[in-house]
């Protein structure tokens, strides 16, 4: 089959020896093949007016051109629908920069009112490296079959600000482009409860709205899913909206900054069914992924700055994809008032300034941090006590020694007071354990980790 | 064809057709109107493949037929014989033959058949609107439209229902104007946004007419019927930003003074204004004082001093004049409120007791 673009190209052709100049330049102008399915072709048309007069006119001289081109052409439609004009030199159109008029602020705030999606997000501008290959691929599978595939429900979880949301955002964008029949819906988690929230207080008629309005999609995409935790009603009704959809054959996908199972307080059974799909993380990126971005970035500010400063940003700066971007824009801000591009040693207390080096702690300082927190003696974690007060802050200190940074089970026995490596072992686990279930632990632990 | 007809009626219905004729298309046939006889009445129809237009008119029909004839000539003829009462009209081969009293013109047409069609909407969601009403809502927000077609969804006006009312939004990125009108019909699932050149048109086609209209719209298409006259518009397939995030809550500064004062200031201001049309407005509320500067390094400056109301913090601000003269002509009250949020923040100009309108103009810088 031949390719869209190519074989209306040569359609034009011919239809342009057939019509008068005058009638071809009215007519066929920003039309295009914007589908190719089974012998029924889909040209584009910019407006209705276009449409009826193909319709009417034109379509017995574009059907047979078409058959000429290609024998398995059966049937020809036409769509209303917006073309891209082929990207021709971009000219700066803005406003001249003197004048001193500050824009309101609404370029943010294009989103779709009806599906929820902001079209920014495309994969056009999403970079893929090793980091979120797997979330990629699998959302690529998605496109291909959506709701039909082992990849239902998907769920990618990662850290703040390495682009699950852009991700997420662009296979709804995607859907919507390539099966328009299709009812694509994105929301939040927040959005989500707020909404069931109302429709609680509005008695049974809106409840009933509520429990049909998200079952209609076809593909339903919820943001932040983990802001549902303690949430039960929400989560109910998430549950019941889910097994709705996933019976029949819809596509859901979820995102979290949190593995489901480490989601505090989620009811098991969404535990499970999240896990019944395909579970994906996003990591941090790693330093080729770093400078691609960076690059992607400075490039669509029309920024462009020497090789080696964006290299030493890959290399400094590690960490999620919004910190680069920001101090992308740091640097950007700073070479616009200073009116040249900055070297690298005025970059460099630049990045000191935003970003928060790891310090090199001993076992010492660490406990000490871990035991202020608690308000205990700090000799008391090396002690033998079993009291309930210190057995808590010496577990944590353990558990966090252990996952973040990285020494051994004998010496963290060692350290504290020559405890057996097994006991460590077991306090980590244990902690671990804990945090699934308990909320103000992993509040408590998440704040410690906030202090080194 | 033959018909007749009362000449003003016809030169009335000619001369809006006209309007929405393709004026500058390589296609001689998008330049003329379609007169057509349809029973007992006579269709006139024209196009520019952005808005299409019909209308019934009352007519005495003789021979059925069709005629497509250039629209400015046709009108200009009709114009040129004021004192005939009524138009004898008849066609063959595309010949028009136009017969008075005391005249004898003929006219070239063109075949009908290559009119093109004009789209008729039979699905979509439908709402009806008395036309004044409609034509108040879109006149109070069209001056803020973009007027570029760089981006074309905010070179449109946007149309919503919202509870009980039925709200126009237009914006050109530095200024935006909300304007909320009564409704009780019915729930419309989504808003649709006009290209402001072509509801510049719908609204000088149902100017002077008190009638109810009947909208009717799609994804890609919206329609306006009433009595005598069928308009349809392309929309724009896009995304209208969420500006409802922008407008502020709450002030820290805020002034009433009366339209015509600050009419009357900034037409004197307005004079000395550079480029920017920027007009200083320097709010002291404890010391109830309020003062407009403009200055003009090639002319001079002014300064004036209203008299107004106000409370809240001092604030420097500066505003596009031009921008502020918009709002006000669109603004019925006697009496505006002006309030703001500090000197780089969107002020907010809105009549006196009056919610449904909203006005939104962005500082100029210093």
């Amino acid at each position: 089959m031949q390719n869209n673009a190519q074989l209306w190209e040569k359609a034009l052709f011919a239809l342009e020896g057939e019509l008068s100049r005058a009638n071809f330049s009215t007519w066929f102008k920003n039309t295009a093949i914007i589908k190719q399915d089974d012998g029924t072709i889909v040209i584009g048309v910019p407006n209705e007016f276009v449409k009826d007069w193909l319709q009417n006119k034109f379509h017995k001289t574009i059907l047979h051109s078409l058959r000429n081109l290609s024998e398995n052409v059966r049937a020809v439609e036409y769509s209303v629908c917006k073309i891209e004009e082929p990207k021709t030199e971009k000219k700066s159109v803005e406003a001249p920069k003197s004048a001193p008029v500050a824009e309101l602020p609404l370029s943010n705030l294009y989103v779709n009112r009806e599906d929820g999606l902001n079209p920014r997000y495309t994969f056009d501008d999403f970079i893929i490296g090793a980091f979120n290959e797997l979330a990629y691929a699998a959302s690529q599978a998605i496109l291909k079959k959506v709701g039909t595939n082992v990849y239902n429900p998907l769920f990618i979880y990662g850290n703040t600000g390495l682009g699950k949301t852009h991700l997420i955002q662009a296979i709804g964008n995607e859907v919507k482009k390539h099966y328009p029949n299709k009812r694509v819906f994105y929301t939040t988690s927040e959005k989500f409860s707020v909404d069931y929230i109302n429709s609680v207080g509005q008695g049974s008629k809106a409840m009933a709205a509520f429990k049909n309005k998200y079952r209609v999609y076809d593909l339903l995409i919820m943001d932040d899913i983990q802001f549902l935790s303690n949430k039960e009603k929400t989560q109910e009704e998430l549950f019941h909206i889910f097994n709705e959809l996933y019976h029949n054959n819809k596509q859901i996908i979820f995102s979290s900054d949190k593995h489901p199972n480490y989601i505090p307080a989620l009811e098991s059974r969404l535990k499970s069914r999240f896990s019944a799909g395909m579970i994906v993380d996003v990591q941090e990126p790693e330093y080729e992924s770093r400078l691609a971005i960076l690059r992607a970035k400075a490039e669509t500010q029309k920024f462009f700055p020497p090789q080696e400063i964006i290299e030493y940003l890959a290399s400094s700066v590690q960490g999620n994809i919004r910190e680069l971007e920001g101090l992308l824009n740091g640097i950007v801000c700073q070479s616009e008032l200073k009116n040249r591009n900055l070297t690298l040693n005025e970059i460099k207390p630049f990045i000191k300034n935003t970003s928060k080096p790891k310090k090199l702690l001993s076992v010492k300082e660490i406990v000490k941090v871990i035991s202020d927190f608690y308000n205990i003696e700090e000799s008391f974690v090396y002690d033998k006590t079993r009291r309930k007060e210190v057995l808590k802050p010496r577990q944590i200190a353990m558990f966090i020694l252990r996952e973040d940074f990285n020494i051994s089970y004998p010496t963290i026995g060692q350290k504290l007071g020559g405890r057996d490596h097994t006991t460590v072992m077991h306090s980590c686990e244990k902690v671990k354990e804990d945090i699934k279930n308990d909320l103000s632990l992993m509040q408590e632990v998440d704040q410690i980790r906030a202090m080194f | 064809m033959n018909f007749t007809c009362n000449r003003e009626t016809l030169q009335k219905y000619i001369t809006n057709a006209e309007r929405v004729t393709g004026k500058n298309s390589s296609l001689p046939i998008l330049s003329s109107v379609l007169i057509a006889t349809n029973g007992k009445s006579l269709v006139i129809r024209s196009t520019n493949l952005e808005v299409g237009v019909e209308f019934q008119i009352p007519a005495e029909i003789k021979e059925e037929g069709s005629v497509a004839v250039s629209g400015s000539l046709f009108s200009n003829i009709l114009m040129s014989i004021p004192d005939e009462e009524s138009v004898t009209v008849s066609v063959k081969d595309s010949v028009c033959k136009i017969i008075t009293k005391t005249k004898n013109i003929t006219v070239k047409g063109l075949l009908p058949d290559d009119f093109p069609t004009i789209p008729v909407i039979n699905e979509g969601e439908s709402f009806t609107i008395q036309s004044q009403v409609f034509i108040q809502g879109v006149k109070s927000v069209l001056m803020s439209a973009a007027i570029s077609d760089i981006k074309p969804e905010i070179s449109s006006v946007y149309v919503y229902q919202k509870e009980k009312s039925l709200v126009f939004v237009a914006t050109d990125s530095f200024r935006l104007a909300e304007k909320k009108i009564d409704y009780n019909g019915e729930e419309l699932s989504q808003g649709v946004i006009i290209p402001v050149k072509n509801i510049m048109e719908i609204v000088k086609l149902f100017d002077g007419v008190m009638e109810n209209i009947l909208f009717k719209i799609t994804k890609t298409q919206i329609s306006c019927v009433s009595k005598s006259v069928y308009v349809t518009s392309r929309v724009i397939q896009g995304v209208y930003p969420d500006y409802e995030q922008i407008l502020p809550k709450n002030n820290t500064t805020e002034i009433v003074m009366l339209k015509q004062d600050l009419i009357n200031t900034l037409k004197l201001s307005t004079l000395f204004s550079d480029k920017f049309n920027k007009i200083q407005f320097i709010v002291e509320p404890s010391q109830k004082k309020c003062l407009v500067f403009t200055k003009n390094s090639d002319i001079g400056e002014t300064e004036s001093n209203l008299t107004v109301t106000m409370s809240g913090e001092p604030i420097e601000i500066s505003l596009n004049g031009k921008h502020l003269f918009d709002c006000l002509s669109v603004i019925a009250e006697d009496s505006i409120v002006m309030q703001c949020n500090g000197s780089n923040k969107p002020a907010v100009i809105r009549g006196l007791g009056d919610n449904s309108f909203v006005y939104l103009t962005m500082p100029l810088t210093k």
